[in-house]
């Protein structure tokens, strides 16, 4: 409590009457929560299901795309002459290599500095 | 009327906190029921409206359902819901175009003309209070906060908070003399 309140304010804030609780008032909460979760599923669904008629419909663009960013992501990031060096860094020599250590370090800064 | 099972009812809080964060709808609902009154008469006190008071609890116990993975500690519960009551607050008040960044001048903290033995209610004179300073003196006195943890809940300077405690506090005194006195 703050040393700076003044006792007969505080003394009335006290007397204030405290509000009831109602069963009424949980009800409306859990069926609004509800809702919202219903809400959520259907746009989930909606979603998907329009995924699955763009694949049906357009020849399987997302099928397509995401085997062209895989090999992308295989690329490897440095050339390396000896055979030794390239085996050593092979497990993290590529683009998906690299945005996996940029992205561990981001969460690293990120529990050091938001505890 | 659906009861949360017994266990629910008559288990520690941060248990309670752990099962809702775990997804658990009954600990959800049991949380709701516990602090129910806390929050909507935290409400009541910002706004002086009952209505909007319970609409606005509803948003901070949704919000609560939806974020209460994010909580690492269920023993700090109770300020984490005060937090987003709170912001729920501030929000609600930015869209009602009320600016939080500008000084309150003294003639904003003027008594209007009171009719002489005119009783007012406490909510009443809140009311008057522009909107960043009632905010600042309800977490004072209905919350008894201190004033470094109404800065930190309300982004406002330590300094500033300090001035619309004092300045508040001497306008509702003012404004409830004729109360005092006629109770």
């Amino acid at each position: 409590m703050s040393d700076h309140n003044d006792p007969d304010l505080q003394a009335l804030f006290d007397q204030q009457p405290v509000v009831q609780n109602s069963e009424a008032f949980v009800a409306d909460v859990m069926a609004a929560a509800g809702r919202r979760r219903m809400h959520w599923l259907a746009w989930r669904a909606a979603i998907v299901a329009g995924l699955i008629l763009l694949e049906l419909v357009f020849e399987s663009p997302i099928s397509h795309s995401l085997g062209v960013l895989g090999s992308a992501m295989k690329t490897p990031v440095i050339s390396l002459q000896a055979e030794w060096a390239a085996l050593l860094i092979e497990p993290i020599n590529s683009v998906a290599g690299v945005l996996g250590l940029v992205l561990l370090g981001v969460h690293v800064l990120l529990r050091r500095y938001t505890r | 009327m659906r009861e949360s099972p017994s266990h629910y009812r008559e288990g520690p809080e941060p248990l309670v906190v752990s099962l809702a964060a775990r997804g658990d709808r009954h600990a959800f609902e049991e949380l709701v029921r516990r602090r129910q009154g806390w929050i909507r008469g935290l409400f009541r006190r910002f706004s002086g409206d009952t209505t909007l008071a319970d609409d606005l609890s509803q948003r901070v116990f949704l919000k609560m359902w939806r974020r209460i993975r994010s909580l690492k500690d269920p023993t700090k519960f109770a300020g984490w819901l005060k937090r987003i009551a709170v912001n729920e607050w501030i929000d609600y008040q930015r869209k009602q175009s009320v600016r939080w960044d500008v000084a309150v001048e003294d003639d904003e903290l003027m008594a209007p003309a009171a009719t002489p033995g005119t009783a007012i209610d406490l909510d009443q004179a809140l009311a008057e209070l522009p909107a960043v300073v009632r905010v600042c003196i309800v977490l004072a006195y209905h919350e008894r906060m201190t004033h470094p943890e109404i800065a930190a809940s309300t982004g406002l300077p330590s300094g500033t908070v300090k001035s619309h405690i004092r300045r508040g506090s001497a306008r509702l005194r003012e404004r409830l003399i004729d109360y005092g006195d006629s109770q």
